[in-house]
């Protein structure tokens, strides 16, 4: 059982924060563990807001991630604060940030870690979502995976849903276990952009945000937190048992078009990050699951109408 | 998916520099791992880890030259056989481009007639 | 002398004492391993001894650590990815030159992998080297340009030929380093494993003469050769003491332990380590290895042998400066523990590897040619 002082929360604070300075802070997301270090307040305040309910990780547990975010140097602290995010051995592509956007630095650096560097996982660059049998029902969790080009809104479905009932995966990568086909969670504040932002805090209250982030490369940022739901239930996998490429069309009526066999396999395969480096096992596994999942693109006109054909999807695939 | 030619200095014209006239062969066919989707063949080359996506024909190509080593004209031969000699130009285009396509990802190694 | 990091060590040479190991000393030894591009091959050696003991006593326990099973597996696959990347690249440019009777001899990885030298389980890298005769460098170099490879210089945008380009043909043993476009891997083709510049240089075409053949059943019309067991282990020792920087190397000082425990055994091959050495002029970088091999690293050179490199020994007071340096340039830190030292030691052993590969007036020449084409105006971002 997960007790208060085992996940991080507004009342140890004080703890995480000195914890945070010290670089001695670890914390799960999902099967992972991350070791993060900053002496820079104004991340540490977001931090604490952003990852508000993320289980802590005990000295049992084994670090994958080492990560300090940090100004580049002593006078980049006060002067124009410039912050980045340093994995020690592990060359990243980032650049500095303007100090306001750190958090922005330790998401991309963790997630660049992650990304290239966990491929006990065939790794989609996809939002998951599953559902978990209802007390007293049997089975197991059941995962939907949402892929697609960036930009294609599954961000967004995948916060939708995620307040909808389901539990929240990833908005970002499917971590596929290619042993048995199960998905492990990677449970991460989702960044909404731009017009998403007003979409979603229209629907779900301001109270569920972040502070906004304004004037990034991508225009403005707020994260939505993962619900704590998801958090708590972290560690569980779920079979994968639908694959959806979703496709946001203003004021489509709702469109539904079945991939199968070799299209629907390089489709997979094209959503995936890592199955060069994961090899063998990675085509096996994506041969079975274009044998096992059913394949859709689905195209929506609002949110409602997409959960709604999620639903009726992983109805029909049981 | 899979290597297509490159960019700039495709192997075709490699390949015709070397004329057409010996033999191919598929080095180390233990390494190909094969799935079957409709018509379609799916290939895993342990190899180079590469995936590839052949159509029935450039299957039936790659299955001959597996069982022995063969130049062009006998494949041309061979298959004529199979589907019919309606269209000799067009099939042996066919061979053609199945060859470069093979030669450029690997699946297929050169050798002279004994 | 300061070791490496006793974790580190123990990974390296007897990962089954790391069985009971805790959580937190596995998380940093694993991050000093990952650093030291050293995982891959300790993940490897962790799955063999699981292999070879199915039943196990108390003392052979499977690895308790949780999550640590999953790192070790992503280690392990990037290792056989490498791998696979550099028989592929072999392959593939066997295709290139399949109907000529050219010898060509594969050097470092490509060299362990072809020959089987234990070094090559979990090793990262997929570049691969080559040699050829020097007279074949120019015929080789076309076919590669034709065939798909383009200079790396162009594949970053920037133009090819130039100054870089003339150093390289006019002053380093190798052509400038060749990308293939469709895989992005790197071949150099060298004709040499040392500088014509450096103050000591190898015969290139005895290196050729005593190149020993690797397949038994090669495809093409000729098969692939790599280097004689002494010659191997001198390029590789050449590489790290003396043409390159050692910050970083530890791969490389892997390497040569595994060579000493696999041809040490053959016989006369420390008489003829010595001889060849003394020969090729590789004796003071050859003192280095077996000196930082067998401390560092427990590599079972006889004592004999260590002593016979002696004469090889530099000054005293180089030696102890290199016995500072060395072990802490070799030695990745933990992210969270910064070693500063270590940057310095690393500096240091960068400007003398420098010193060692030039004659000091043209190392000037170089660096202000550098300087000047910077100052120049060539766009620097």
């Amino acid at each position: 059982m997960i007790t208060p002082d085992r996940i991080i929360s507004p009342e140890n604070g004080a703890q995480v924060t000195r914890d945070l300075n010290r670089g001695r802070l670890k914390f799960k997301v999902g099967p992972l563990v991350a070791r993060i270090g900053t002496s820079y307040p104004l991340l540490q305040r977001d931090f604490l807001d952003i990852y508000r309910g993320y289980p802590l990780a005990g000295p049992e547990e084994f670090v994958h991630f080492n990560l300090k975010v940090d100004p580049v140097s002593l006078l980049r602290r006060w002067v124009r604060p410039k912050i980045i995010a340093d994995g020690g051995f592990i060359a990243s592509p980032f650049v500095p940030l303007r100090g306001d956007l750190a958090i922005l630095a330790l998401e991309m650096g963790l997630n660049w870690q992650v990304g290239t560097r966990s491929d006990q996982f065939l790794i989609f660059h996809s939002g998951v979502v599953a559902r978990d049998p209802g007390p007293g029902e049997e089975g197991p969790s059941r995962a939907v995976l949402m892929a697609g080009e960036s930009g294609a809104g599954k961000s967004t479905l995948t916060a939708g849903l995620a307040y909808s009932g389901w539990r929240l995966f990833s908005d970002e990568f499917g971590l596929l276990d290619t042993s048995d086909l199960h998905l492990y969670p990677y449970p991460r504040p989702i960044s909404l952009k731009n017009e998403s932002i007003e979409v979603m805090t229209k629907r779900l209250g301001e109270e569920v945000f972040s502070r906004p982030f304004l004037n990034t490369l991508k225009g403005t940022i707020r994260y939505l937190r993962a619900p704590a739901e998801s958090l708590i239930n972290g560690h569980k996998p779920a079979r994968l048992d639908l694959i959806i490429f979703p496709q946001y069309v203003a004021g489509s009526t709702g469109g539904i078009s079945e991939f199968t066999g070799a299209e629907a396999f390089a489709m997979l395969r094209g959503a995936s990050v890592n199955c060069d480096r994961v090899g063998r096992s990675a085509f096996d596994a994506l041969s079975e699951l274009t044998g096992r999942c059913k394949v859709y693109g689905l195209q929506y006109g609002s949110m409602d109408m997409a959960i709604g054909m999620v639903e009726a999807l992983m109805e029909d695939a049981a | 998916m899979g290597s297509g030619r490159g960019p700039k200095f495709g192997r075709a014209r490699y390949f015709i520099m070397n004329e057409a006239s010996h033999l191919w062969y598929v080095p180390e066919s233990g390494s190909l791992v094969w799935q079957s989707f409709d018509s379609y063949s799916l290939l895993y080359n342990e190899r180079s880890g590469n995936t590839h996506v052949l159509d029935p024909l450039s299957r039936e190509i790659l299955d001959l030259l597996q069982e022995a080593p063969r130049d062009e004209r006998a494949l041309l031969q061979e298959l004529t056989s199979l589907v019919g000699d309606d269209d000799p130009e067009a099939l042996s285009e066919a061979i053609g481009e199945a060859l470069v396509a093979f030669d450029s990802a690997g699946l297929i190694f050169p050798a002279y007639h004994s | 002398m300061k070791g490496l990091p006793e974790d580190l060590k123990t990974l390296l040479i007897s990962p089954q004492s790391a069985r009971d190991w805790s959580a937190e000393r596995w998380s940093r030894a694993a991050y000093l391993a990952q650093s030291g591009a050293v995982l891959s091959r300790v993940a490897v050696d962790l799955a063999t001894l699981d292999q070879d003991a199915p039943d196990q006593d108390a003392d052979q326990a499977p690895l308790e650590v949780p999550g640590l099973d999953g790192c070790l597996l992503s280690a392990m696959r990037n290792g056989v990815r490498s791998q696979t990347r550099l028989s592929w690249e072999m392959d593939r440019i066997k295709r290139v030159f399949w109907d000529r009777d050219l010898k060509i001899v594969l050097l470092k990885g490509a060299a362990y992998l072809a020959a089987g030298i234990p070094c090559t389980r979990g090793r990262l890298s997929s570049d691969i080297d080559i040699m050829v005769a020097k007279d074949e460098l120019a015929s080789v170099e076309a076919a590669l340009l034709d065939a798909g490879w383009v200079s790396a210089k162009e594949m970053q945008g920037e133009e090819s030929g130039g100054y870089d380009d003339d150093y390289y043909r006019r002053w380093m043993h190798e052509l400038p380093p060749l990308v293939n476009s469709e895989r992005k891997t790197v071949i150099d083709v060298h004709h040499t494993i040392l500088p014509p510049t450096g103050r000591v240089t190898a015969d290139a075409a005895e290196l050729l003469d005593q190149a020993v053949p690797v397949e038994s059943e090669a495809h093409g019309r000729r098969g692939y050769f790599v280097l004689c067991d002494t010659d191997m282990f001198l390029h590789s020792v050449v590489h790290l003491f003396q043409d390159g920087e050692i910050r970083g190397g530890l791969r490389d000082l892997v390497d040569q332990t595994d060579m000493i425990a696999h041809f040490g055994a053959r016989p006369d091959f420390w008489e003829r380590l010595i001889a060849r050495a003394e020969v090729l002029g590789l004796g003071r970088p050859l003192y280095y290895s077996l000196r930082y091999t067998s401390v560092l690293l427990d590599a079972p050179v006889p004592a004999s042998v260590l002593d016979a490199a002696r004469r090889f020994a530099p000054p005293l007071a180089v030696r102890m400066m290199m016995d500072l340096l060395v072990p802490r340039a070799l030695s990745p830190s933990y992210l969270f523990e910064s070693d500063r030292g270590a940057g310095l030691a690393g500096e240091l052993l960068y400007i003398r590897s420098h010193w060692l590969r030039m004659p000091p007036l043209m190392l000037t020449r170089h660096l202000a040619i550098k300087a000047w084409r910077r100052i120049g105006g060539e766009k620097t971002a």
